[in-house]
């Protein structure tokens, strides 16, 4: 595989030229202001792009694209930018594909329930358009100006996780060398996009959790939901971790959520901010010690989403009541909840019952440093405990985490996160390490696995024989491994 | 902002940005777009979170200040959308505000000689050699209201418009018929709120503390702006910046017409019909949250119809009076003429503002058709 060019001024004008010719001058930026303001991803190191172009059509894709693969260009995808991972960070010299401007709805199908969307639709514009036909789609605890396709593209955690875990049905995709396919049934020229899986096989998982390596792309028919008769936000609570993870199994083998959270003290008393006060600070609840819940507040809180006919959601409620005593646990009241955790309510019927993003919620603290895992249920139990006394270890605060089943709870998301002070670097290097042994420790141990790519981890997360088999897909696809190097999936000395 | 803030001090707040351009668009359901120049040029660098990049590659070095740094810190309108939208808490100290880091990225390239061509390096000029910025007003209390020991006091301390100076007209005419005693605070010189958003902090210091000074006489009394500019310096940017500063009670003169109003002191005259739409003027609407007085005056205008823009109140888009045209061409103009496009979609005759900026830049884009603009209080005084 010959080597990712790194580009001479000279080269620089050739390509330069090349891509406003191919696009329009208009949709390409090669000056150093907007190039800084894309370099870097607080706190990975600065990596400045040697052109930031703006498609505003899958044709446009497809001539950068063709013209990066021509001179070994590396090319990072982004499609709103939202970002805290480091997925969206440029290689030094590349092509960075800012997909903002490819943001229409092409269609809300209500008969078959999904939308086919460009890829820079952000979950704002998507989930107004949805409420005005009674749909609803996945919310993510994201905020509302993420992309749809981008956090629907890395299987996120979202408002339905438990019962849709897969949100993408079709996608439109552009490789280097300019081929456009649809993965589901849309490829075939009379069908819409209401089917993921079809007779051959499903590539729409070869660019899911691919971080944009694969393939860019521009277009999607996602899941979406009819908005039924009722809704509940029902809240349960634990003075333990494992009661609210058994109570989130037993309800959901019985089939009624459609989704549920667990939410440590500290988050459920301050998962909404309320901005309103221009001299808000961080809670001071963060501060405290998360393994010990103050006196008379319950360790854990379950929020269960639910929503049906309204004679299912009375008797899904008494079930829940039934259910949270038989693990020592109880259901609140809507006054108990409004009382207890006021702000977290409000919060939570918006992300449930008005199927958008709460306006602000914890990322409104700022930027984040996170640890994630997915473990199996009885694991999650021996984790919990284990993940909250390791980050106590390094007495960063303000911290919280919660819990929540994909996939009918087969597998257990767990997230813990804390911020902090970012003019400390001694401190953030601290937790950077800390996260990094309590990974290995976790997958060792806990039988976790990692929910997304991290190049530090890299040398065991991509083992065996699954990165062979990814390699050859990835040299098939991108045989110049111009797309998003800068991740880290592939290196370019092992393709 | 304090005043002795520097470039470096913000990095923290700058870092903080997770590149999400909430601070572009209208809060949730409406989603409307409010930063002018990300309309202008739908780019990350072009939003608040953008230009916070930009600043943390400044103090990182990875970039140097230049004339095209300046120049698009100052083709911000300064709409301050990007603040009232922005959900980053003031979780790590010292927190500020997209606005105020944009201000503070004008005032270290002004430091470092970057002052973009045109109006900026005019006042830029006069600010150094007469270390103030303001001209003469001829603003007299008509005799038969003025009284020094009234509560009230207008503020009239300098008008850099004409269109200032023929609002001003308009308010001694309204205080006579109101018949309420006052006084007033006009010096010639600025209350330093153009400076403080040019980023001539250097000069922006002392003329506050004199400035302040000055008004000692007046700060007991109620203190009323036809300027919300001047209101929302004085009342935010004072006490962060003065230690002696006391606070003031203060009042927009559209609040001091509706209490007239109300206590029967002011009529409407006139009740041909004629249909109007109103414009929040920025410092005014998100800088000091008074949406409804200007409204409520309206409604006490007999004949008088309001129709609301689409993007009205919170989400009020600027009229483009303070940007510079310096990185993108007629930036001032170009967004003056989204918003007077979203004016004539609402099929009103008249476009009420409460701000002489938004009405001279209103009035220069229409050219001919000027007429149509007018203050609230200009047209109050005419239909009273």
């Amino acid at each position: 595989m010959e080597r990712l060019k790194i580009l001479r001024s000279a080269d620089k004008e050739i390509i330069a030229q090349k891509l406003r010719d191919a696009i329009g001058p208009e949709k390409v930026k090669d000056d150093d202001i907007v190039l800084i303001t894309y370099a870097s991803d607080p706190p990975t190191p600065y990596r400045k792009p040697g052109f930031v172009v703006f498609p505003e059509s899958r044709e446009d894709v497809k001539s950068v694209l063709l013209i990066a693969n021509e001179h070994r260009i590396p090319v990072t995808p982004i499609l709103r930018g939202v970002n805290t991972a480091g997925y969206g960070i440029p290689s030094e010299g590349g092509i960075v594909i800012d997909l903002r401007r490819m943001d229409k709805i092409i269609e809300i199908n209500t008969d078959s329930g999904y939308a086919v969307i460009e890829a820079g639709v952000n979950f704002d514009k998507f989930t107004t358009a949805l409420l005005g036909k009674g749909f609803r789609c996945s919310v993510p605890t994201s905020p509302g100006g993420s992309a749809v396709v981008g956090n629907y593209l890395s299987r996120p955690t979202g408002s339905l996780c438990n019962r849709h875990l897969d949100l993408i049905i079709d996608l439109e995709v552009v490789l280097p060398d300019g081929t456009i396919f649809n993965t589901g049934s849309s490829q075939f020229p009379h069908a819409g996009s209401h089917m993921r899986y079809g007779p051959h096989p499903d590539l729409a998982g070869i660019f899911t959790c691919a971080y944009g390596t694969m393939g860019i792309v521009t277009k999607a028919a996602v899941r979406i939901y009819p908005i039924n008769e009722a809704n509940r936000v029902n809240l349960a609570a634990f003075d333990s971790f494992e009661s609210a993870v058994d109570f989130v199994k037993d309800i959901i083998n019985n089939n009624i959520p459609e989704h549920c959270i667990i939410w440590n003290w500290q988050l459920y008393e301050t998962f909404a901010v309320d901005l309103s006060k221009r001299d808000a600070v961080i809670p001071p609840q963060l501060h405290m010690d998360p393994r010990h819940a103050p006196e008379g507040k319950p360790y854990s809180v379950v929020t269960t989403f639910m929503s049906g006919y309204e004679e299912m959601m009375a008797a899904s409620e008494k079930m829940l009541e039934k259910v949270a005593m038989k693990y020592g646990g109880r259901t609140l009241s809507d006054e108990e909840g409004e009382k207890l955790l006021p702000v977290a309510k409000a919060g939570w019927d918006v992300l449930y019952a008005k199927y958008h993003q709460i306006e602000p919620t914890f990322f409104g603290l700022g930027r984040y440093m996170v640890w994630i895992m997915l473990t199996e249920p009885k694991d999650v139990k021996k984790m919990e405990k284990w993940a909250v006394e390791e980050l106590a270890k390094v007495g960063v605060t303000p911290v919280c985490y919660y819990s929540q089943p994909f996939d009918f709870g087969r597998s257990m998301f767990f997230r813990i996160f804390c911020f902090p002070d970012p003019y400390n670097q001694e401190l953030i290097e601290k937790v950077a390490t800390t996260y990094q042994k309590m990974f290995q420790t976790a997958m060792e141990k806990y039988g976790a696995i990692p929910m997304r790519h991290k190049t530090q981890y890299r040398s065991i997360q991509l083992t065996n024989g699954y990165y062979e088999a990814l390699k050859k897909i990835k040299k098939a696809f991108d045989p110049n491994n111009i797309l998003n190097p800068s991740v880290g999936l592939f290196r370019e000395d092992e393709l | 902002m304090k005043l002795s803030t520097r470039l470096k001090d913000v990095r923290g707040a700058a870092s903080l940005c997770i590149k999400c351009a909430g601070c572009t668009y209208a809060e949730w359901p409406e989603t409307y777009p409010l930063c002018p120049i990300y309309s202008r040029d739908n780019c990350f660098t072009f939003c608040g979170g953008g230009l916070l990049y930009l600043v943390k590659a400044l103090v990182d070095q990875k970039i140097e200040f230049s004339q095209s740094i300046a120049d698009l810190a100052f083709a911000c309108t300064g709409c301050g959308a990007c603040d009232a939208r922005c959900g980053i808490i003031r979780s790590h100290t010292p927190y500020a505000d997209p606005w105020d880091i944009v201000r503070l990225l004008r005032h270290e390239s002004v430091k470092r000689g970057f002052i973009p061509e045109g109006i900026p390096q005019q006042i830029h000029h006069q600010v150094r050699t007469d270390g103030d910025f303001g001209r003469e007003n001829g603003f007299k209390i008509p005799g038969k209201i003025a009284n020094d020991k009234a509560d009230t006091v207008i503020f009239a301390e300098c008008f850099h418009t004409d269109t200032q100076s023929h609002i001003s007209k308009s308010v001694l005419s309204l205080l006579e018929k109101i018949g309420r005693p006052v006084s007033d605070f006009s010096e010639k010189g600025c209350c330093g709120s153009t400076l403080y958003d040019l980023g001539f902090w250097e000069q922006l210091e002392p003329l506050i503390k004199t400035n302040w000074k000055k008004m000692k006489d007046v700060i007991d009394k109620k203190i009323v702006f036809m300027n919300p500019h001047c209101q929302e310096f004085i009342v935010k940017r004072y006490p962060e910046n003065l230690p002696d500063y006391k606070s003031i009670r203060h009042q927009h003169f559209s609040q001091l017409l509706t209490e007239a109003f109300k206590g029967n002191k002011l009529r409407s005259k006139k009740s041909d019909k004629v249909k109007v739409s109103y414009h929040d003027p920025c410092y005014l609407g998100r800088g000091l949250r008074i949406y409804d007085a200007p409204r409520e005056v309206l409604s006490f205008l007999h004949g008088v119809d309001l129709v609301e823009m689409e993007r009205n109140r919170e989400n009020s888009f600027c009229c483009g009076a303070r940007a510079m045209s310096n990185y993108f061409s007629d930036m001032s103009e170009v967004t003056a003429r989204e918003r007077l496009d979203e004016f004539r979609a609402t099929g009103a005759e008249r476009l009420i503002t409460a701000c002489p900026y938004c009405k001279e830049i209103f009035q220069k884009v229409l050219g001919k058709e000027k007429e149509i603009v007018t203050d609230l209080i200009e047209f109050v005084d005419d239909r009273t």
